[in-house]
């Protein structure tokens, strides 16, 4: 388990935190206890029923915990913060068809900033600048269900950052995608994370995901089984395999290159096998060149 | 099927109809529909008619547009025609078929009523084609401010509008998806008695129904973590404001009422 350096204030802040299912109350989560600072990129994984989805709806107010306390921008969880709270918090859902309000997508957009009674004219201009970021100016008289899936995750995540929060959370929120529209979402989330410094929480089973976030926290049975940076915890096979995780994509290429007998060490990112490779034939044709000197010596 | 939706579906032109205040427009349709009520002879048809086109005609939409919009209604006005043609006695006797015997004042009350219908809706129509969706529900609810007093929610009741009309397409894509599943399972409806068809039909409402409450739970999710609460004050994207075209068009369907008034009385 890695030791978290304080460096940024905690954007969120759980402390034994247990919440039950509504009747039989059989426990979803179980005695949690986590601090997430600012600024942080977290990815939450694990197998399906192990809680991540739960985690995420305690994070953002809409379950309330039944035992210990969740603290978010330093305000602490209950009834009468939670419209605060949630004011600081952005929610993108799964299914990108189920969570849009408006019939079009401006007045999607615009869903939330009337919930907080913008004037009309602040509200405009927001939509047209988060429109422009996520490059969806030209769908804003469009309506929702005339839009792909990956244009529906942009308008969301549009809806949510034109809300201005400083934690957004992501509940498998590329899982019902094709590949091109995935891997446009998680350019965005990336986007946010480098560039304008958001607190990301994603709930997702996809490795690629989980490898761009800072730290991960795997979960099973409504507990936290393992947390540490990815490459920590997605190297191990049994790590993996607990949260029934596919290998790496570039873990798999480094073990079969091993495996033809090309000694390179694992790594997960194309640049990283880039380098150990360039590193490994660099030393190949340089041990080649002074063996055939030898051999003409 | 979104193209296929008639209502609740914007065309943008560029028209002094679209720059119109929701409000207007409806108030205006409130006018529209007593004048329907009074029509009772061809003359007032002819009215009510000439009237309709030139609206029409203003809103730089083809009028394909508003023939699609009556068309899922051709049965029920059918029914309609083929009932007065049936029950109405009155004028001269035409034809005898069967039982039944047409006379003209059959044929002049049910050519009517068809008429009648047909007006209504194209002009109905005309509504949702001008005005965009947001600005149609805000217009709602603004409204039905005055129900206030007797304890009704407007913003709600427009709310529930816009998110009924939102969800339509999106039901009927599902409808249609889950219809073409079993057909590929081998459902066929041809042939079968009708307790059967009953029967068959029912299991494709109950994953549609299924259905449309998951997706209710998911987008109160969303509304509740946007920040939506139930009865708070909420701002809007659009400001409604009330012109002076809007009194004048508002003035103009007064005249197709007066009109057919008249036409009544004498």
């Amino acid at each position: 388990m890695r030791d978290i350096k304080r460096v940024e204030p905690l954007a969120v802040l759980l402390s034994r935190v247990t919440i039950g299912l509504p009747f039989s109350g059989a426990p979803v989560l179980s005695d949690i206890s986590l601090e997430i600072p600012a600024g942080q990129w977290l990815g939450i994984t694990g197998m399906n029923g192990s809680g991540k989805s739960t985690l995420l709806r305690l994070i953002s107010g809409l379950l309330l915990a039944d035992e210990g306390s969740v603290t978010i921008n330093g305000l602490t969880l209950a009834e009468d913060t939670v419209w605060e709270i949630r004011k600081g918090i952005g929610f993108v859902f799964a299914s990108p068809d189920n969570q849009f309000v408006g019939q079009t997508v401006a007045e999607d957009i615009a869903f939330g900033m009337a919930n907080r009674c913008l004037e009309p004219e602040a509200i405009r201009s927001r939509i047209h600048q988060y429109a422009e970021l996520l490059s969806i100016t030209d769908l804003l008289g469009r309506h929702p269900s005339s839009l792909s899936g990956g244009q529906k995750q942009r308008v969301a995540i549009a809806s949510v950052l034109a809300m201005e929060p400083r934690i957004i959370l992501f509940d498998e929120a590329t899982s019902m995608l094709d590949e091109g529209s995935r891997r446009e979402v998680l350019g965005i989330m990336k986007q946010l994370h480098a560039v304008n410094r958001y607190t990301l929480i994603t709930v997702t089973h996809d490795t690629d995901e989980l490898l761009e976030a800072e730290r991960i926290i795997m979960l099973a049975d409504g507990s936290v089984i393992g947390d540490g940076s990815p490459e920590e915890l997605l190297i191990r096979d049994e790590w993996r395999s607990k949260c029934r995780l596919q290998t790496p994509y570039m873990l798999q290429l480094c073990r079969e290159l091993q495996r033809q007998g090309i000694g390179i060490s694992e790594r997960f990112t194309e640049e990283e096998v880039q380098k150990e490779l360039w590193a490994f034939i660099s030393k190949t044709s340089l041990t080649n060149t002074r063996m055939a000197s030898c051999s003409r010596g | 099927m979104r193209t296929r939706m008639v209502f609740g579906r914007y065309i943008d032109r560029d028209s002094w109809i679209h720059r119109l205040d929701p409000r207007s427009k409806m108030t205006a349709m409130l006018l529209f529909m007593c004048a329907i009520f009074l029509t009772d002879s061809y003359a007032a048809v002819l009215v009510m008619l000439t009237f309709s086109l030139f609206m029409i005609k203003s809103t730089n939409i083809p009028l394909s547009y508003f023939a699609r919009a009556v068309k899922p209604l051709l049965f029920i006005i059918l029914f309609i025609v083929i009932f007065h043609l049936a029950f109405e006695r009155g004028g001269a006797r035409f034809i005898d078929v069967g039982p039944f015997a047409i006379y003209a004042g059959g044929l002049e009350k049910g050519l009517i009523s068809a008429a009648r219908m047909v007006i209504f809706v194209a002009l109905a129509a005309m509504i949702s084609f001008t005005t965009e969706p947001d600005r149609l529900t805000q217009g709602l609810g603004s409204m039905m401010k005055p129900l206030r007093a007797v304890g009704f929610h407007p913003e709600k009741a427009a709310l529930m509008v816009g998110i009924a009309l939102r969800f339509i397409p999106t039901i009927f894509e599902e409808a249609e998806r889950i219809w073409k599943a079993q057909l590929s399972r081998g459902l066929d409806l041809t042939g079968k008695p009708l307790k059967q068809r009953a029967r068959l039909i029912l299991s494709l409402m109950v994953p549609v129904m299924a259905g449309a409450f998951r997706r209710a739970i998911e987008l109160a999710d969303s509304m509740e973590a946007r920040g939506y609460r139930l009865g708070a004050p909420r701002s809007a994207i659009h400001t409604l404001s009330w012109k002076a075209r809007d009194t004048v068009f508002l003035l103009l369907f007064l005249v197709p009422l007066a009109s057919v008034v008249v036409i009544s009385i004498n």
